[in-house]
């Protein structure tokens, strides 16, 4: 940079009053998405805009302003999540989680037919019939082993992020996410068939145990 | 040799972090006579990927706008509040 030229203090490109225009839909939607509730949708993206007006001098613009807010809003979920779960203490569903034993016999061989859904990837209409499958079987996890499987999946956040947040081990981290999957994977073989209309996921859900 | 339950632990963990090389070997030789597993893996993949395309989209400007009008304008005042602040 010049030193003759005016002094960039700020690596933001866009001025703070057209970010609910440039960015409040995506940013909604996609805490949307992860809360799933709206009253705390709004709180996440009011604090994103809030945290990012008052980090925007040291924003570097090494990402876009997208991506850089964006970050800042996965940590405002993780941060309402870890909230909530403070607020309401699950049941200790995940030792009552019986998933691998409906998976696998006693010797560690499958038990059941394996799954014979399939996804097109260049059939547009039929990967975005698959997530919606995909989104009503996330809502059938117990809560905390789907949280900790958005965080990763959705989220992106690293093995070290999710356990701090939920105060987890890695160990513990791994077989969480191993039970959604495959609790995931019975969901959408349920649920989903190639070529067929998006059914509701829960009605052919595996485990009706899940804790609540 | 694994189990498939072990082998299906380690394709999950391998969607998340690097295998060491023993969980690796173990893994590739599960694999090797488990064609069950290779399928199971491969819906595992499927999962994760359809979960990414899910996230992305839901960041991109091509979806549908959400932002309910009310909900737009509390925004808009409380982030000029804060700039006058």
């Amino acid at each position: 940079m010049s030193e003759d030229g005016p002094v960039e203090k700020s690596g933001v490109e866009s001025d703070p009053a057209t970010w609910v225009e440039r960015h409040g839909d995506a940013l909604y939607r996609y805490a949307l998405l992860r809360l799933r509730d709206a009253t705390l949708a709004e709180e996440a993206v009011q604090e994103t805009f809030l945290a990012a007006l008052r980090a925007r001098d040291r924003f570097s613009g090494l990402s876009t302003e997208r991506t850089w807010m964006v970050g800042i809003l996965k940590h405002k979920i993780v941060d309402l999540i870890r909230k909530q779960s403070r607020e309401k203490p699950p049941a200790d569903a995940e030792a009552l989680d019986r998933i691998e034993e409906e998976s696998f016999q006693g010797d560690g061989r499958w038990k059941n037919g394996q799954p014979t859904w399939q996804v097109d990837p260049s059939q547009a209409q039929e990967r975005s019939e698959f997530r919606e499958v995909l989104g009503e079987c996330l809502e059938e996890l117990p809560p905390r082993q789907g949280e900790v499987f958005a965080m990763r999946e959705l989220d992106d956040l690293s093995s070290e992020e999710i356990c701090k947040a939920m105060g987890i081990t890695e160990t513990n981290l791994w077989v969480m996410l191993h039970r959604a999957r495959l609790r995931l994977r019975g969901c959408i073989q349920a649920n989903w068939s190639e070529g067929d209309a998006a059914g509701g996921a829960g009605s052919g859900g595996q485990d009706p145990e899940d804790d609540g | 040799m694994i189990t498939c339950r072990q082998a299906s632990l380690l394709v999950s963990k391998s969607l998340d972090a690097v295998l060491t090389s023993a969980e690796r070997a173990a893994l590739d030789e599960h694999a090797r006579h488990c064609p069950r597993c290779v399928h199971e893996a491969r819906k595992l993949e499927e999962i994760h990927r359809a979960c990414r395309e899910w996230a992305d989209e839901s960041l991109s400007d091509a979806g549908r706008a959400v932002l309910p009008a009310d909900c737009r304008q509390r925004l808009q005042a409380r982030l000029a509040a804060a700039l006058q602040g």
